[in-house]
């Protein structure tokens, strides 16, 4: 279903930035803990370009700095934007749900 | 260019540390963002980050599809859909233009120093254009929808020679065509203007104006990706 896959690209990109907002962070990281809250299969594959997106769009900004593992790597910080979308995906995400339990409820 | 450098410097370094199946897969997400139509900086800065996340996952003892997923291809296509997203029509345009007129004006150049910095012949101008106007961006886009994660031979490991045997017969293919053409407009037409020879002196104006053109749109390019950034 593509509808469902965009739905949830899009949900992924409300999670990826409610991850970066609790501290600094980057890619692989991120990768982890989406799978860890259960994103296995959703995430694969996807969040390395929503991540470019996410910055594209002035939502993020990173910083490149030098990993521990010895390649550069790029630490991502929410920008003021970023802030605001993550607070209207937060409130969009409750009413969503609440119609949908609604509507499953009969 | 001096990040770009460095960037690729590391790289090098750090690619001796992957094992065996991440430095195949590596080398041919390499390949395809390589034969890409994004700029040199941002194809490191992937690259660069790609490594870093293998590595990563080399030394936790989890697979690379974590981050990549199962077709290596497809994650590739949406990394650098979402660059692309941001470059405008024109821009990719005028991008696909200058790389044509750079590579015009070094084959021209060589064919120059080959014939003894006399003249070329309109035959080898033209083929000189019929390569860089199409067989190189077909030969690229063949080279990544063929890239592959098995393990090569030895002599191809020397991973930027992997594609010159693709782009070989794309150069060949350009040859025929130059042939074709020399065919009709000699023998079917008449027309003995294939051996006609283009000074070099003669050319040096249009030569000036052709850098001039690729140096207008490198600046095109850097202001739209500042703009971009800001």
């Amino acid at each position: 279903m593509a509808n469902t896959t965009q739905m949830l690209k899009g949900l992924l990109e409300g999670c990826i930035l409610k991850i970066v907002s609790s501290h600094e962070t980057y890619g692989y990281e991120i990768c982890e803990r989406l799978i860890n809250y259960g994103f296995q299969d959703i995430s694969e594959g996807s969040v390395y370009p929503i991540l470019i997106r996410l910055e594209k769009k002035k939502l993020l900004r990173s910083i490149m700095k030098e990993s521990p593992l010895g390649p550069m790597r790029k630490y991502y910080y929410l920008t003021e934007d970023g802030t605001g979308e993550l607070a209207e995906f937060i409130s969009s995400w409750h009413k969503i749900k609440n119609n949908i339990e609604n509507v499953l409820e009969g | 260019m001096l990040a770009e450098l460095q960037l690729k410097q590391i790289r090098f370094k750090q690619q001796k540390k992957l094992n065996e199946s991440n430095l195949n897969l590596y080398k041919s997400i390499t390949s395809y963002i390589q034969n890409s139509c994004l700029r040199t900086i941002e194809k490191e800065e992937i690259l660069q980050q790609i490594m870093d996340m293998m590595l990563q996952s080399q030394i936790e003892n989890k697979s690379i599809n974590l981050v990549v997923g199962e077709d290596y291809k497809e994650f590739c296509r949406s990394v650098i859909e979402e660059y692309m997203k941001s470059k405008s029509k024109i821009y990719q345009v005028l991008n696909y233009l200058q790389k044509y007129l750079i590579w015009m004006v070094l084959i021209t150049l060589l064919m120059l120093l080959v014939n003894g910095m006399t003249s070329i012949t309109v035959n080898q101008f033209l083929l000189a254009n019929m390569v860089s106007l199409i067989s190189i961006p077909i030969s690229r886009k063949e080279s990544q929808e063929n890239a592959s994660t098995a393990p090569l031979p030895f002599y191809k490991r020397i991973y930027f020679k992997r594609d010159l045997g693709e782009s070989a017969i794309w150069i060949l293919a350009a040859g025929i065509v130059m042939m074709l053409f020399s065919y009709i407009t000699e023998d079917k037409l008449g027309l003995n203007i294939n051996n006609y020879k283009i000074s070099f002196s003669a050319g040096i104006p249009y030569l000036i104006l052709i850098i001039l053109i690729i140096g207008a749109i490198e600046i095109y390019k850097r202001i739209s990706d500042m703009k971009q950034q800001s």
